[in-house]
C-alpha cells in the first residue's frame, strides 16, 4: 500500500502519531476534572447548607363540605388518598415559616392552639435532618427526628378540632 | 546390447537389481569407455523424457485448464487488491482512521460525564405542580428562640414568606423517621403514594377511638 507523504506525516512521523491517543486522553483528563468540579459545585454547595427555611401549613379536614380548595393544591395528591377518605373537605387555616440555622430551634404558635418546634439537626447533601415537636398546650402530642429530602413534605395529623381534624404539613428547604 | 536392453539394464543397475557380473560390466563400460558413457547418458536422458511425457499424458487436459483458470483468478484478485490499496481514500475515511484510537478515551470520558449528570440530576427533584400557596388566616405569635417554654412570642408575618415561594411545589419525598414518641395513647406512621411521590404521614390518636392500622405503634 502506498503511503502519501503529506506535510503532516513529514512533521509527525508514524511513531509520533501513535502517541496521539494517550496525549489526547491525558489532555482531556484535567478538562474533565475541571468540568466535573464545575458540575458538582452546586451539589457541594448544597452539601454545605447550614440553614433551612421551613413552611408550616395548618389544614383542617372536615367531614362536611366538598372538595379541596386551590390554596391546598400543593397537597391535593395527598389529600385525595384513601387515608383521607373520611373527610369531605379541607381548608387551609394558616401558613407560617421558620428560618432555622444548624442546631437552632424555631417554634411556631398556631392559631389552632398547637405549637410546633423545629430544630435543624443536620443538612447533608440534599437531605435535612430535623427534630419536630408538636404540642397542644402543655401536652406533647408527638416528638420525632426525621430525615427528608429538601423541599419534601411531612404530614402530622389527626389532631382534634371542633370542626374536624387538624393536619400540619411541614416543608423545609435547605440552604 | 541394443538400446532397449541397455535402458532396462540401467534401470536395473540403479535399482540394485543386477547380478554382480552385469553390474561390474556396466560400471566398467561407464568408467572406461567415454563414448559409451555419453551414449548411456543420452539413453538415460531419453528415458527420463519418455517417462515425463508418459506421466503428462496421464493428466487430462481439463486439469490444466482448471489450474490455469485458478492461476488467472489469483492474479486478477491480487491486481484488484493492489488497485484498491493504491486508490485514493476519502477524506472522511482518513479522518475517521486518524481519530480511531481516540474513541476509547472519548467514550470513557463521555461515560464519566453522563454519570456525573445523573448524579447531579438525582440530587433534588423538581416540583410537579404549580398551584400557589396562600394564607388563610392571620399569624399567630412568633418566637425565634426554641428552647423557651410556651407560650411563645409571635412570629413575624409569614404570609410574605409563604407567598414568595408559592409557585414552587414540594418534592414529596418520603421522610425517614429515625425516632418518634407519641405523647398521647397511640399513633402510627403511614405513607401516601401519589403522582407527586411518597409522602410520610404521622397520625396522632389523641382521642379514645381506635385507629385501625397495620403499623399502629
Amino acid at each position: 500500500m502506498k503511503h502519501r507523504r503529506t506535510i503532516f506525516t513529514r512533521l509527525f512521523p508514524r511513531p509520533f502519531t501513535r502517541l496521539w491517543a494517550p496525549i489526547f486522553a491525558s489532555s482531556l483528563v484535567p478538562l474533565a476534572t475541571v468540568s466535573g468540579a464545575l458540575l458538582l459545585a452546586p451539589a457541594q454547595a448544597q452539601a454545605e447548607a447550614t440553614s433551612a427555611t421551613c413552611e408550616i401549613h395548618t389544614v383542617l379536614a372536615m367531614k362536611t363540605g366538598d372538595g379541596i380548595p386551590d390554596e391546598l393544591g400543593f397537597l391535593a395528591g395527598q389529600l385525595r388518598d384513601d387515608q383521607f377518605a373520611a373527610f369531605k373537605s379541607f381548608r387551609l387555616l394558616e401558613s407560617k415559616s421558620l428560618k432555622l440555622k444548624l442546631g437552632e430551634t424555631g417554634a411556631a404558635m398556631m392559631t389552632s392552639g398547637h405549637q410546633l418546634k423545629l430544630q435543624l439537626l443536620d443538612a447533608e447533601s440534599s437531605k435535612l435532618k430535623l427534630h419536630a415537636v408538636l404540642a397542644s398546650g402543655e401536652k406533647v402530642l408527638v416528638d420525632t427526628d426525621y430525615r427528608i429530602e429538601s423541599n419534601g413534605i411531612l404530614l402530622i395529623g389527626g389532631v382534634r378540632h371542633p370542626d374536624g381534624k387538624v393536619f400540619f404539613a411541614i416543608r423545609c428547604r435547605g440552604g | 546390447m541394443n538400446p532397449v536392453s541397455e535402458i532396462e539394464n540401467l534401470h536395473a543397475y540403479f535399482d540394485g537389481e543386477l547380478p554382480d557380473e552385469e553390474r561390474k560390466a556396466i560400471e566398467a563400460m561407464l568408467t572406461e569407455d567415454a563414448e559409451a558413457t555419453l551414449a548411456e547418458l543420452s539413453l538415460l536422458r531419453q528415458a527420463i523424457s519418455v517417462g515425463l511425457e508418459a506421466e503428462a499424458e496421464k493428466i487430462p487436459e481439463a486439469r490444466f485448464e482448471q489450474l490455469w483458470d485458478e492461476v488467472e483468478r489469483t492474479l486478477e484478485r491480487d491486481a484488484r487488491l493492489q488497485q484498491a490499496a493504491d486508490s485514493d481514500v476519502s477524506l472522511w475515511s482518513r479522518v475517521g482512521a486518524f481519530f480511531k484510537p481516540l474513541w476509547a478515551p472519548t467514550a470513557a470520558l463521555a461515560g464519566v460525564a453522563a454519570a456525573a449528570a445523573i448524579y447531579i440530576g438525582s440530587g433534588e427533584s423538581e416540583p410537579t405542580e404549580n398551584t400557589p400557596v396562600s394564607v388563610a388566616s392571620n399569624d399567630g405569635p412568633a418566637q425565634e428562640a426554641a428552647d423557651e417554654p410556651m407560650p411563645l412570642a409571635p412570629l413575624q408575618d409569614d404570609r410574605i414568606a409563604a407567598n414568595v415561594e408559592a409557585d414552587e411545589m414540594p418534592s414529596n419525598n418520603e421522610a425517614e423517621i429515625q425516632r418518634i414518641e407519641f405523647g398521647g395513647k397511640t399513633g402510627r406512621i403511614d405513607r401516601i403514594e401519589s403522582k407527586q411521590g411518597i409522602t410520610t404521614v404521622i397520625w396522632i390518636d389523641d382521642e379514645d377511638e381506635t385507629l385501625d392500622s397495620e403499623r399502629a405503634l
